[in-house]
């Protein structure tokens, strides 16, 4: 491993200690509102505002610290649930018969054709308003992922198609092995290197879903706060054109981004598999760009 | 009545308002024409731009903003609202008169008018245009307005030029009925009303040379997604001091973009000429960087919209949470001292820049004849509003939590549109407000039409943060929300039993429509907002300014506290040499 590898990593767990401890690391309460001192650049006065104020007059960088631990704790969990049930539901359509193969792929078909920003504003407006913030933040989470299941499922299902018609799988079916062997020790496993290069792909995504789903206001409410909430006041045309500091969660988010080793990783989706000892056979042999 | 138009954000405004004349005569009332004309230089191009695209250009049927903006310029009515002084003016109408009773209005054309194909106008075109509205096949909005007294008025033509209007019932706002009801060809749609098609003639689709009105302009090119192209009527019937017909300009272009943000983008890049409602901070920041040598900077004042938090008065909740809620929201103490502890000052400083009127009544001290400037501004406190709570049996529990009779602690969910970033930053300011009281308010952003959806239809929520914009100046524009039967009535849209305090309301405002002396008119108003800020229905926040910028050298700009904002005066906007596009 290079040592400019080993930098971007140590750079990105730092980064995401950083969110992790966000209550203990930020100045102020994300939410309280100085409004004397609104709008204000940065300064580090009394009180200190290292990253200036929004303006209501709340700390732009507890705000920063406390959306990133939300917007990434949100993305990481959607792009981990897409992950699991696509990934479970496309080696099923893999593995069973041709009418349910077909069924499941229609259904997740028309997932991956619908826009799923209405799909969610839709969701949304027909939920129950009295939601406790830490549940609305995981029901949209579980939307994210339910909705993002398009690409893991045909990845799995792909990976378990061809893993089918392998000489190991003819193989072992020679030998007597039952379906639920076949599908437990061989299909499975062919499905998970692909599926775990596709989860590191998919995390940006779901971030940034997250992020554009509070900026157009659709996520969760204040006083919670996300990259989104937080990034949604560049929408007024005053604090575009003049108050650079209202940037800070892009800085965030583009750094995180960045450092998220997705290229280096998706190239070599035997890496998990090596990590995870899995067979020599089915190592590597499936992955393929995500749709 | 008229409907108000909801809107989560966008205001109109003008802090001098004349007094309205007509609703301050006694006895037989008359309009004519003004004897002078405008003045101005023929020619030039006005481009402006709109947020949306008109949906249809049937003034039978238009109900959005847009339609009815795209569709003024091309139309006409009897009498209009003056959009500037809220006075009624004459348009094809040379006078009218108004017997004692409000009930009966003679109405005389003015003479030669014509229609933009050039064909006459006559008081058969006028007759079909109000039956026409009147047709429930139809579906016409403004029907109900109409029918004063629940019955259809009697129209009768007494020759070319003079008609009659005999409505059911005394109507006080008397003449302010024939605002916006415009006159269309009886031979152009007179079969589509015949075979029922009425409603869905003039879509947007159209071609431009069917559109047929006596407005100041025809429409020449309407390019979906990017612009509508009007040009000078040659046939309008309104002169300048010179007797030549109006309008000065040549054309007027409309072009769409999606919100304020690229609209002020496009005012700085030079495509546009005239932006009307901004946003107060936008306002601010384009007369920071546009040079005033090129561009005129107007703050009118407040508008006539109001802002308020708005509880679910309702009662017949079946959720045992909602139920609770809404019995510690039918408390007037609770809701006053959720109106003490809103910090108008800090609403108006920061999300409008100090902009905007902070506000304790429905009615915007702007809407100076109605407005009762002698209702108590209590200043925000704290103190004041625990002890308002603790009068009505609520206690700081644990951690400071505010906890009613059965120690359940105080929460509640604010809806706030989610397009309307002013909206959610007084949620904001809200919710640390009532934090301070120990209350619990979880902000939930919804798209618009859910909003509505939840506060007028499925009732589910606890409190909303709305705004009301008015159609009139004149009370009778508010029935629809005052009367507890009224569809706009927000705070318990199907009330199952009514307070005492609704049933005066309903009764003032009754006797409000029918009541012919102006002061009494005005009294039972004021009664109306006396109760309205004892009880508190609506928690009133504030009402944004009108604010305008225009590029220097358009003449006789007046912007308008009614729709269409902008083109309030578009048959006698000019350009001077200089400023010709």
């Amino acid at each position: 491993m290079s040592a400019a590898v080993t930098w971007r990593r140590v750079a990105l767990l730092v980064l995401v200690a950083t969110f992790v401890l966000a209550p203990a690391l930020s100045p102020h309460d994300p939410a309280e509102q100085f409004r004397d001192h609104a709008s204000r650049p940065p300064s580090c006065g009394s009180p200190c505002f290292p990253l200036g104020t929004d303006e209501l007059g709340r700390d732009v960088l507890s705000r920063t610290l406390h959306g990133g631990q939300l917007s990434l704790s949100a993305g990481v969990g959607a792009a981990s649930l897409a992950v699991l049930l696509g990934g479970l539901l496309g080696a099923l359509a893999g593995a069973a018969r041709r009418w349910l193969d077909l069924a499941l792929s229609r259904v997740v078909d028309l997932l991956l054709a619908l826009p799923w920003i209405y799909l969610l504003i839709g969701v949304r407006a027909a939920l129950p308003l009295s939601v406790p913030s830490d549940r609305a933040y995981l029901l949209t989470m579980a939307l994210l992922g339910v909705l993002g299941i398009g690409a893991p499922f045909r990845q799995a299902r792909q990976a378990v198609r061809a893993a089918r018609a392998s000489e190991p799988v003819h193989a072992a079916r020679g030998l007597g092995a039952s379906e639920r062997y076949l599908l437990t020790q061989h299909l499975l496993p062919a499905a998970v290197p692909g599926l775990a290069a596709l989860w590191l792909m998919l995390v940006p995504g779901f971030v940034l879903a997250e992020v554009a789903l509070s900026f157009l206001g659709l996520g969760i409410g204040e006083p919670a706060v996300s990259w989104g909430t937080v990034l949604a006041q560049l929408r007024d045309y005053p604090v575009l054109v003049s108050q650079w500091w209202m940037f800070a969660p892009v800085l965030a988010l583009v750094a995180f981004l960045a450092l998220l080793p997705v290229r280096g990783w998706s190239h070599d989706p035997g890496w998990l598999a090596r990590r995870a000892r899995l067979p020599a056979t089915d190592r590597g042999t499936h992955a393929a760009p995500a749709s | 009545m008229k409907s108000p138009r909801w809107r989560g954000w966008q205001v109109a405004g003008l802090a001098l308002l004349a007094c309205v004349a007509s609703d301050f005569a006694i006895g037989a009332v008359a309009g004519s024409a003004a004897a002078s004309g405008p003045t101005g230089r023929f020619g030039g191009t006005l481009v402006v731009s709109q947020r949306a695209e008109p949906r249809t250009f049937n003034p039978f049927t238009a109900l959005d903003v847009p339609s009815r903006d795209a569709i003024r310029l091309l139309m006409a009515d009897l009498v209009s609202i003056d959009r500037s002084d809220l006075g009624t003016v004459p348009a094809l109408a040379e006078s009218w008169t108004i017997d004692p009773d409000r009930r009966t209005l003679d109405v005389v054309l003015r003479p030669g008018l014509r229609f933009s194909d050039g064909s006459p106008l006559t008081t058969d075109d006028v007759v079909f245009s109000l039956e026409a509205h009147l047709d429930p096949r139809v579906g016409s909005p403004q029907r109900e307005s109409l029918a004063v007294g629940g019955r259809p008025p009697r129209i009768v033509r007494l020759d070319e030029r003079r008609l009659r209007i005999e409505l059911a019932a005394t109507y006080a706002p008397g003449e302010r009925l024939l605002d916006s009801i415009f006159v269309v060809p009886r031979r152009l749609l007179e079969p589509r009303l015949r075979d029922g098609s009425l409603g869905t003639a003039w879509g947007p689709g159209t071609p431009v040379g069917e559109l047929v009105g006596a407005g100041p302009y025809r429409l020449q090119a309407y390019e979906p997604g990017k612009r509508l192209v009007y040009e000078r009527n040659p046939h309008y019937w309104k002169r300048d001091e010179g007797g030549r017909r109006l309008p000065f300009l040549d054309r007027i272009e409309i072009r769409f973009f999606g919100d304020a943000e690229s609209e002020a983008l496009q005012l700085r890049a030079g495509q546009i000429d005239l932006l009307a409602r901004l946003p107060a901070k936008t306002f601010s920041a384009l007369q920071q960087r546009l040079p005033a040598s090129r561009y005129r900077f107007q703050d009118a004042g407040p508008g006539l919209d109001y802002h308020f938090l708005v509880f679910n008065l309702g009662s017949g909740a079946t959720d045992a949470t909602q139920r609770r809620r809404q019995g510690w929201f039918r408390d007037p103490r609770f809701r006053r001292a959720v109106s003490q502890a809103a910090d108008r000052d800090a609403i108006v400083r920061l999300v409008y820049d100090g902009r905007a009127a902070p506000i304790w009544q429905p009615v915007s001290p702007a809407n100076r004849p109605w407005f009762d400037a002698s209702l108590p501004r209590p200043s925000h406190s704290i103190v004041a509003a625990r002890q308002d709570l603790a009068a009505a049996g609520f206690r700081v529990g644990a951690e400071g939590a505010l906890v009613d009779r059965d120690g359940v602690a105080v929460t509640f969910t604010l809806l706030a549109n989610s397009a309307n970033p002013q909206h959610l930053k007084i949620a904001a300011i809200l919710t640390q407000d009532l934090r301070s009281l120990g209350i619990g308010v979880q902000v939930v952003p919804l798209e618009f039409r859910s909003l509505l959806d939840r506060v007028l239809s499925r009732r589910d929520h606890d409190a909303a943060l709305m705004a009301l914009a008015p159609g009139d100046s004149d009370p009778a524009s508010e029935m629809n929300v005052w009367l507890s039967s009224g569809r706009s009535h927000v705070w318990d849209p199907q009330p199952a039993q009514n307070p005492d305090w609704q049933l005066e309301i309903d009764a003032l405002m009754r006797s409000q429509l029918v009541t012919t002396d102006p002061r009494q008119r005005r009294r039972a108003y004021q009664r109306v907002q006396q109760v309205a800020q004892r009880e508190m229905p609506l928690v009133c926040l504030v009402s944004p300014h009108m604010l305008t910028v225009v590029r220097r050298g358009l003449r006789n700009f007046r912007p308008g506290l009614l729709p269409p904002f902008a083109l309030a005066d578009a048959d006698v906007l000019s350009w001077d040499e200089n400023g010709t596009r």
